[in-house]
């Protein structure tokens, strides 16, 4: 037996005069889809996951519309679901992200990240992954929000490029605080880090311009309010449904996302290598 | 067991959360519609304690829940089924453990109130009641809790599913709006489920002015919720299967 292998002579392996590898871009984009594709068929079975990005935010809509639709309304003197719509729909975006930060640190104390980070990928397949798979959450998360919306009252002025528009700045202002869920996850040594980062979003419900109109709050708090990275995406998309002023928010918004991609992007890539290499 | 329960939430922090959550909710709520309930002549830190206080022990009915789940599904209920240990000593134990908590939480929403402008305006009977009142509804809501917590298969799903009734049931009563801020045909609803019945019983207990006419569908209410659950919490406790 041993002779066998040692006698190479009677196998013939074919010529190659270069090894090509395959293109990075290529090897990115492959490993990327597959990536969310698990990721996004593992949500899709996951009932809690669900609840959050589709059941609870279309009940939240109509809920608050109940209860503060008359009240407000009366005070602002115009419908309050152009301000409590959008408010929904990135409190929708902005959860599913903690939920998908609770699963980031599962899978890092399965081992799976590390898995992922040994087999023969382009290793930041698995980061861009779980980023397309998080804008496909909140496009649906969003869209099922404006769906619910248009039974209380909401509508887009502005036809089909304000909807197309509308979503890109949730999605703009998701994913980047998807990247600060992110870096906290899976740099912070507390456990409970994410669900503080939830009772946060939470306590952002109450203190933004779509909850109620800024003048409704304590004179010392509505700066905070009028200025939080929430009410000036709120403005936005408000702004683009009526066909208002919209760019000094889409300004803000953009500036408030930019900050947050510039600060969290680095500590989310070192935490994910970090993560990842991890025995 | 009682005091196993106690540390392990003390180490997970629910303490904490069970102080924090009354102060998201009294802020959340009071800040922002203060100015707007005072234009219909409402002075809303009053009107809303009441809902604060009740959602401040529904989030200690939905910690029963995954404590009971967590339990079963560490396989401690199975092992003490196992031991000469009384069927009701778990269920005690956790219930004792609820009970302190909503002591906690409840103590945190008052202080929270009393800083927001609320008061007990009624003798000390009244404050009394009002805190055992709290405390009964508490520990209806915790069994009820704690017996879906035991038939539940992970402790996720359970708060999910405990998070939607508290949502519905607590936004669309009228403890955060007046019955008249609603539409038409929402009020009924509205009036009578018994969140309603619960946050209006207490609004008259804080302001000192208890009526049976409130009281009675409060208090049917309460008996009717609590027979339920507690005949549930016999039949699960009795069964051996559940252990299993």
């Amino acid at each position: 037996m041993t002779d066998v292998i040692a006698d190479t002579s009677a196998l013939s392996f074919p010529e190659r005069d270069a090894w090509t590898a395959e293109p990075t871009a290529r090897a990115l984009w492959h490993g990327a889809v597959i990536q969310a594709r698990r990721i996004l068929v593992k949500w899709s079975r996951d009932p809690v996951t669900l609840l959050q990005s589709l059941l609870f935010p279309a009940l939240m809509v109509l809920l608050f519309w109940l209860v503060l639709d008359r009240s407000v309304s009366a005070h602002s003197g115009v419908s309050s679901a152009f301000g409590m719509v959008p408010m929904v729909a990135l409190v929708g975006a902005m959860s599913g992200a903690s939920i998908s930060g609770l699963g980031l640190r599962r899978e890092q104390s399965t081992g799976l990240l590390s898995k992922m980070w040994t087999l023969p990928a382009h290793r930041a397949s698995a980061m861009l992954g779980r980023l397309i798979a998080e804008s496909v959450r909140i496009v649906i998360t969003v869209s099922a929000v404006l769906l619910m919306g248009t039974a209380v009252g909401f509508r887009i002025h502005s036809g089909p490029v304000g909807f197309v528009a509308i979503i890109a700045v949730a999605l703009t202002f998701g994913l980047s605080f998807s990247m600060m869920v992110t870096a906290l996850a899976l740099l912070s040594r507390d456990s409970h880090i994410v669900e503080w980062t939830a009772v946060g979003t939470q306590l952002a419900m109450f203190f933004n311009t779509g909850f109620v109109p800024a003048d409704a709050y304590p004179s010392w708090l509505r700066p905070i309010v009028e200025y939080q990275p929430m009410s000036c995406t709120i403005d936005t998309i408000r702004a683009l449904a009526t066909e208002g002023e919209v760019l000094r928010p889409l300004v803000l918004t953009l500036l408030w996302s930019a900050a947050l991609l510039i600060v969290f992007t680095g500590p989310t890539l070192a935490g994910y290598r970090k993560a990842s290499t991890l025995n | 067991m009682t005091a196993r329960a106690l540390r392990s939430a003390w180490s997970q922090g629910e303490f904490l959360v069970a102080i924090i959550m009354p102060l998201v909710f009294a802020l959340g709520f009071y800040l922002p519609l203060r100015l707007i309930m005072a234009g219909q002549g409402i002075d809303y830190a009053q009107f809303i304690m009441p809902i604060i206080v009740l959602q401040a022990v529904a989030f200690t009915a939905v910690a029963a829940a995954q404590r009971a789940t967590l339990d079963k599904m560490r396989g401690m209920t199975r092992r003490l089924a196992a031991m000469p240990v009384h069927p009701l000593v778990p269920l005690s134990a956790r219930m004792s453990t609820s009970a302190i908590r909503a002591v906690v939480s409840i103590a945190a929403a008052l202080t929270f109130g009393t800083l927001l402008g609320f008061s007990f305006n009624g003798d000390a009977l009244d404050t009394i009641m009002f805190i055992a009142f709290s405390m009964l509804v508490g520990l209806v809501l915790a069994i009820g809790a704690d017996c879906l917590g035991m038939t539940a298969k992970n402790a996720e799903s359970t708060s999910q599913l405990l998070v939607l009734p508290q949502l519905v049931l607590g936004l669309v009563s009228t403890g955060f709006a007046p019955e008249s801020g609603f539409p038409e045909w929402a009020r009924p609803f509205a009036r009578n489920q018994p969140v309603s019945h619960f946050s209006s019983t207490m609004r008259e207990l804080a302001d000192g002015v208890p009526t049976l006419h409130t009281a009675v569908p409060a208090l049917i209410w309460l008996g009717a919720l609590g027979a339920v659950f507690v005949v549930w919490s016999h039949h699960i406790q009795t069964r051996r299967r559940t252990y299993l």
